[in-house]
């Protein structure tokens, strides 16, 4: 009976969460329209000659100080996401982004990337997961994190991931986003004192723009399409399951 | 009263219905977003020939002091240079563009010829100043040209070439000088003609 119950609030979550995900699939398809125009659209910024206001900039990635490491990854970087998720939360438990100072370079010049805020879309040898079970003895790494982190103790139901993506010193990116004075600007660098800032839709991906621009082709359609049927499905199970739909019958 | 089928396909509708809104309106945002980034490629040219024509007027009031005789030379570039200072558009600019650069390059070549001029600090900085500008100017002409193809791309794209006809937006030309303005410089003969002065 107890069984049943679960079962019945459970099919009621997961259709209410359907609906939601259909919408979230709807914004998300729109959002990477947007980067699929700015692709196309905006020109990529030679960097003796950057303007303030938004930019596309390619280049080599640089550290201009010491290599960071991936925590729980045996991964020397410049620059890293991680996020902790926990099977029994939807949202993560734990995110964290660490950069050296950062610059993309070119023969022309260079411009500081600030990472707050940039969306990353990294190739698979760029990317890389832990998983801990929790009947597994966890790695040293992962127990010195979370402790450092206060992360909630897994017990014997909490299974662990750790998800990340990094950058190496000299890696290629794109990057998109708005070029700003740069207030941490070095006095008699000789360079031009701005920054690289994500504004409001700001991606770096170590991607080809060509790559980039397939796999955001009839991005929105799918989206949509995909969306609007995952949405209306969960809608219509979740009136029904609530009872709500038998009112109109 | 409204049936279950309605209320489930009307929220499908309604998802659909807001996604052609709102890329209609994105559709119209992309044109007017693409018309402004050539607007601001083309103002970041204008302020780069804005500066070098500045520093042009310093090299021909330089230039003047040294070699006062060459009137024919010193002419052409305040010609030239007021040409790149009048151009209200990027036709206009580009055939002022190389015509400036043609008598910025007689210039240079009378420093060959008049030690003084040559041995002039100041000469060397001004010099050095327009190339470096003209490199920004030639760099900021590929990201306009550039900004300019993205433009006229969207506007023969469905549905951008719809808004574009109702709002009245038509495509742009690229910072390209004509041939007129390239076969119309001699160099050549104006260093012969000086020869000969």
């Amino acid at each position: 009976m107890v069984f049943a119950y679960a079962l019945y609030l459970g099919l009621i979550g997961g259709s209410l969460l359907a609906v939601l995900f259909g919408l979230a699939r709807v914004g998300e398809g729109f959002r990477r329209w947007r980067q699929a125009t700015a692709l196309h659209d905006v020109p990529i910024a030679s960097l003796d000659a950057v303007s303030i206001g938004e930019a596309a900039v390619v280049g080599r990635l640089a550290g201009a100080e010491r290599d960071c490491a991936v925590p729980v990854a045996d991964q020397q970087c410049v620059c890293y996401d991680l996020e902790v998720v926990d099977s029994t939360d939807t949202l993560p438990v734990h995110e964290e982004r660490e950069a050296a100072r950062l610059f993309v370079t070119t023969d022309e010049g260079r411009i500081r990337v600030d990472l707050d805020g940039f969306e990353f879309d990294l190739t698979d040898d760029r990317t890389g997961s832990l998983s801990v079970k929790s009947y597994d003895d966890p790695p040293e790494g992962a127990v010195a994190f979370a402790e450092e982190h206060d992360l909630p103790d897994q017990g014997m139901r909490r299974d662990r991931e750790f998800r990340y993506e990094f950058l190496r010193d000299g890696d290629e990116v794109y990057a998109y986003g708005t070029v700003e004075p740069d207030p941490e600007r070095e006095a008699g660098a000789g360079e031009k004192g701005v920054v690289l800032v994500a504004g409001d839709d700001g991606f770096l991906s170590n991607k080809s723009t060509a790559t980039l621009l397939r796999e955001r082709r009839f991005t929105l359609a799918k989206s949509v399409t995909v969306g609007a049927v995952v949405g209306t499905g969960g809608l219509a199970a979740f009136l029904w399951l609530t009872g709500i739909a038998q009112l109109f019958l | 009263m409204v049936d279950f089928a309605t209320v489930v396909l009307g929220f499908g509708l309604v998802v659909l219905a807001y996604s052609v809104v709102k890329y209609l309106g994105s559709a119209h945002n992309n044109v007017v977003e693409a018309h402004e980034r050539c607007e601001k490629a083309w103002s970041d040219i204008d302020v780069l020939l804005e500066r070098r024509a500045g520093e042009v007027g310093d090299l021909i009031d330089l230039t003047r002091e040294h070699v006062s005789h060459e009137q024919d030379v010193l002419e052409d570039v305040i010609e030239a240079r007021e040409r790149v200072v009048e151009a209200s558009n990027p036709d206009e600019a580009a055939d002022a563009v190389v015509a400036l650069r043609s008598s910025l390059d007689e210039v240079y070549d009378l420093s060959t010829e008049y030690p003084d001029l040559a041995s002039s600090e100041r000469f060397d900085e001004l010099s050095d100043s327009i190339r470096t500008i003209e490199q920004r100017i030639e760099n900021r002409r590929e990201q306009y040209n550039d900004a300019v193809r993205a433009y006229n791309t969207r506007l023969k794209r469905v549905p951008e070439r719809f808004v574009a006809d109702y709002y009245g937006y038509t495509s742009k030309t690229p910072f390209v000088a004509s041939a007129s303005a390239r076969e119309g410089v001699d160099v050549g003969d104006r260093l012969s003609l000086s020869d000969e002065d």
